[in-house]
């Protein structure tokens, strides 16, 4: 019973915790994570041993609780992390109109949705069938990579050369967005060979190498975006019911799920990607179903990612939080299972209950706190927490990121190629080609 | 300053090319040429676009070449934190089992040993192909340094080859050894044969078997076996269907219904000879090697101090002295003791004699020498090495506990000195050194009488089993219990007293052991 007691208070922590710090812009769970686990190791080594029953049920409340309520910086602060991308337009829409509390209520009643799908159908499912699905998928990863890609790039299309003088000119008009995506996905791809093959960061911070470029392709030139050309936000509405019905909820849940699912089971695609393939397959146009779908579909992705690691019998390890974990920790058998499905609901449940105060807590402080000000804070806490992660060379990867995450930016390009510095390398590595590239690089 | 309105004419230029101060026309210039004002001018925002290109490709170029030029740091395997997880590290240590490919044929794994710990490295199929071409696929005590990614998980940890322009594999030395001296002794062993081919014979069509060749060099007659892979690696295969061709090999002795079997691991092993080599003597252990090269020397020692006799005076051939004894053993100069912290890695191939109690037997594996950690009083140790050759004479086998004096070679690799035994005379044992007081405690209940003590904090094994600490009075041992090892096994916790009998004592990494068994009874006394 004690033990219980133990894991409730663990998960309670974890989610008020990752609660607290998703509201900060720009921060991302799995560098607080990473932190922790260096810190576990620490007093392991100095012979202070933390036991899973205090560790696990804590970061599963931390991936779950950010999962959520990240949505209040996503939509209220236009800092959204990856996933969350295409939730900014319809969001800030919101936002502009007065409605920025709804839009995020929205979204996290997508996300509540998402873990009652997660929890009573994918879960009893799960260690039935995902190990027959991944037998059967496995050998497959490397062409649906490919396809994804593909897909991802050709609808990339041309804008504009609707007017102005025919000829060369128009052309690049047209055309300029479209290639600065694909110089946008091609210098990610580079990077990405160079960091996965032979990253100059220490080797004994390895396990976070990748966080310096993802810290410079996303979260600082939204950090400068905001710096250079904050908007005014107009004064907010706090409602007390959402225009919202079933229907919608069971469609939102189908896209979303979707998305999500795409994201959680397949490699290196992220939920942003999922969220995109998603939106084309289910071909949900209303505005609200778009919102709350992002809400499931990023729920899904990173809890569902996690949550694979529990499943018996499967063996999938899928993003950042389930590959720290297992540094720490090597799940076995349903009483992980059970414990960690728990954690969700719980965790779940908290963060849902906590939406409403850090949500109206932001747009008190949004009234009275300079906009660009908070952003500089945000820039100022993740440059900070890379150079104490990474130190100097972290820093000077992050700055060679930006460069390549500020081109979707500047260019009107999709920030989703940005993606490529995991999707190539990786798709290659998959299609047996990698080593060829990087052999013909000199980096092996 | 207030702005001058535009001079006419120039109403249609856009204001930054209009003097602020005397509305003249300036074009691009930031300074009026006609009244020196300040012109200002907004940034193109193409510019700034293309100055973000510039920073991504100057700074992902720069990236590139510090990560082309970065020194990958060599780590020691016992040493690794969860914290390098897919960090790229360089490894040197010696193959522990041979690289052997995986059933799908995509890539094969062996496992590396750096003296620190043991690790599982993984090779793609495209580098399996590279190092089958260059005859590089690791064998059991090969000495190995490579560059790899570390892949690090709670349960069970690996490394994945990077590259094969660091890879570095020294061959396991092999004996040259005469077809006729061959028998099962040399089995696990590689040893370099010459021969002549007296006969090529293919594998029967539509089956599985090998190809074998036939080589006699006159002292005996064996036959190497390959299979066709190894066939089709062969630098001149028509040259081995000729009768009396010249070839030395380098093969691998096994052995099969207690006759000698000998395996070509690569075709590259096998070197067509243009002419006949000289066939090696007969063969002779290490320690017979040293005796005879000391022998030789004080031979050429007494000749060079012997006063000319009469009949060399008279211009006749001298009668040949009487061989003398050899009662050194091997030695040159008599070895003192010394301390074993005095053995560094910088007096490599030094004769030296240490004295101290032995703290570690390893095991037997492959190809690789036994090793023996000794230990003396001033606390230093170090790693003594042996072969099968000085294993087989060695008057008993070395236990934990003896009190021995060791003389031999000092070897050194990745920084650390061990010392290779080469004469198994040279290893005595002086007695029997006292038992640590917690190995003692331990050994007071014996376990057939069964044994009562306080459960401590249990470990997980693997997933295999559990090991929990078991406190017996001042003494502390390891009650390891496999799962489903021990019948009708209560629940055990933390803290709970327990009787066990009919568990076996034991020894791991210098801790006492109770190992449980079937025949094991656990029962909670409180």
């Amino acid at each position: 019973m004690s033990s219980f007691f133990v894991v409730l208070a663990s998960v309670v922590a974890g989610t008020v915790v990752s609660g607290l710090l998703a509201c900060l812009p720009g921060l991302h769970v799995y560098n607080v994570m990473g932190a922790l686990v260096l810190g576990i190791l620490s007093l392991e080594s100095s012979g202070v041993a933390i036991p899973p029953d205090v560790f696990l049920p804590a970061m599963t409340g931390m991936v779950v609780g950010w999962s959520m309520i990240n949505t209040i910086p996503s939509v209220l602060l236009g800092t959204p992390d990856e996933s969350a991308l295409f939730t900014v337009l319809p969001g800030q829409k919101y936002l502009m109109s007065g409605r920025g509390y709804e839009g995020t209520m929205i979204t996290a009643l997508g996300s509540l949705a998402g873990a009652y799908f997660l929890v009573l159908v994918v879960a009893p499912c799960a260690p039935v069938y995902l190990p027959v699905c991944q037998q059967v998928l496995k050998g497959h990863m490397h062409w649906v990579l490919w396809i994804i890609i593909t897909f991802m790039i050709m609808s990339e299309w041309p804008k504009g050369g609707n007017r102005g003088r025919a000829g060369w000119a128009k052309f690049y008009d047209a055309w300029k967005t479209l290639l600065a995506g694909l110089a946008t996905f091609i210098l990610a791809g580079l990077l990405g060979f160079i960091l996965l093959t032979r990253s100059p960061v220490s080797h004994e911070v390895a396990f976070q190498n990748i966080m310096p470029a993802f810290v410079g392709l996303f979260a600082v030139p939204w950090c400068l975006l905001n710096i250079i050309s904050a908007a005014d936000v107009p004064k907010q509405r706090i409602t007390k019911s959402l225009d919202m019905n079933g229907d919608i909820i069971l469609r939102s849940v189908w896209s979303g799920g979707l998305g999500g699912g795409i994201a959680a089971y397949f490699p290196i695609v992220t939920g942003g990607v999922g969220g995109m393939l998603a939106g084309h397959a289910c071909a949900q146009r209303e505005e609200r179903i778009f919102i709350m779908g992002q809400g499931v579909s990023k729920f899904i992705y990173y809890v569902g990612a996690f949550m694979f690691l529990f499943v018996p019998g499967l063996n999938l390890t899928r993003g950042g939080g389930a590959w720290m974990v297992k540094t720490l920790h090597t799940p076995m058998g349903m009483g992980d299972y059970y414990m960690v499905l728990g954690c969700i609901a719980i965790s779940a449940a908290l963060s849902y209950l906590m939406m409403s105060p850090l949500a109206r807590g932001t747009l008190w402080l949004i009234d009275r706190i300079n906009y660009r000000h908070a952003s500089t804070l945000a820039l100022g806490i993740i440059l900070v927490m890379v150079f104490a992660v990474t130190g100097w060379i972290g820093m000077f990867i992050a700055a060679v990121a930006t460069g390549v995450g500020l081109l979707p930016v500047l260019f009107g390009s999709r920030r989703l190629n940005c993606l490529g510095i995991l999707l190539l390398p990786i798709a290659c590595n998959m299609s047996g080609f990698g080593e060829v590239i990087t052999a013909w690089m000199g980096l092996t | 300053m207030s702005k001058k309105e535009a001079l006419p004419g120039h109403e249609t230029q856009s204001d930054e090319m209009n003097c602020p101060s005397c509305g003249r026309f300036v074009g691009a210039v930031t300074k009026c040429p006609y009244c020196g004002a300040k012109v200002s001018k907004r940034m193109s925002l193409t510019a700034t676009r293309w100055a973000a290109v510039l920073l991504a490709t100057v700074g992902l170029f720069l990236l590139y070449l510090m990560a082309k030029n970065r020194e990958i740091p060599v780590v020691q395997l016992g040493k690794i934190e969860p914290t390098w997880n897919f960090g790229l590290v360089r490894v040197e240590g010696t193959v522990a089992t041979d690289a052997r490919p995986f059933k799908s044929g995509r890539g094969m794994s062996f496992n590396v040993d750096d003296g620190t710990g043991r690790m599982v490295v993984f090779i793609t199929e495209r580098q399996m192909e590279a190092l089958k071409e260059q005859n590089l696929v690791p064998k059991a005590g090969d000495r190995i340094a490579f560059d790899a990614q570390l892949n690090i998980s709670d349960d069970k940890s690996n490394l994945k080859l990077s590259g094969m322009k660091t890879f570095v594999l020294e061959r396991a030395p092999a004996d040259a050894v005469r077809i006729g001296d061959l028998d099962v002794k040399f089995s696990g062993r590689t040893v370099t044969i010459v021969g002549q081919t007296v006969a090529l014979k293919p594998p029967a069509e539509n089956t599985n078997q090998p190809w074998k060749l036939t080589l006699s060099d006159g002292t005996g007659e064996t036959e190497v076996s390959f299979w066709p892979a190894e066939y089709a690696q062969l630098a001149n295969p028509a040259e081995l269907e000729r009768s009396g061709t010249w070839v030395r090999a380098r093969v691998d002795v096994g052995k099969y219904q207690n006759q000698v079997q000998l395996k070509l691991g690569s075709g590259k092993d096998l070197e067509i000879l243009p002419e006949a080599p000289e066939i090696p003597g007969p063969y002779l252990t290490p320690a017979e090697k040293a005796a005879e090269k000391v022998a030789a020397k004080v031979a050429e020692k007494v000749a060079a101090e012997k006063p000319a006799t009469v009949e060399e005076a008279a211009g006749e051939p001298p009668a040949a002295p009487a061989p003398k004894r050899d009662f050194s053993r091997g030695r040159l100069v008599s070895a003192e003791v010394e301390p074993i912290a005095s053995v560094t890695a910088d007096r490599k191939g030094q004769k030296v004699k240490i004295a101290g109690a032995v703290v570690f037997v390893g095991e037997k594996k492959g190809n690789q020498p036994v090793s023996v950690i000794v230990k003396d009083e001033a606390g230093g140790s170090i790693y003594v090495k042996y072969f099968d050759d000085v294993a087989a004479e060695l008057a008993a086998a070395p236990a934990k506990g003896d009190s021995v004096t060791v003389e031999g070679v000092v070897d050194a690799w990745n920084g650390k000195a061990s010392i290779l035994l080469q004469d198994a005379a040279k290893w005595v044992k002086v007695g029997k050194a006292p038992a640590p007081a917690r190995k003692a405690a331990a050994k007071k209940a014996p376990a057939a009488a069964g044994r009562t003590g306080v459960l401590g904090a249990p470990r997980d094994l693997a997933g295999k089993g559990v090991a929990y600490a078991f406190k017996e009075g001042d003494a502390e041992l390891d009650l390891v219990i496999w799962n489903d090892s021990v019948p009708g096994l209560p629940e055990l916790a933390e803290g709970m007293t327990v009787r066990v009998e009919g568990a076996r004592e034991g020894e791991y990494e210098g801790k006492a052991q109770l190992k449980t068994g079937k025949f094991t009874r656990i029962t909670v006394v409180e």
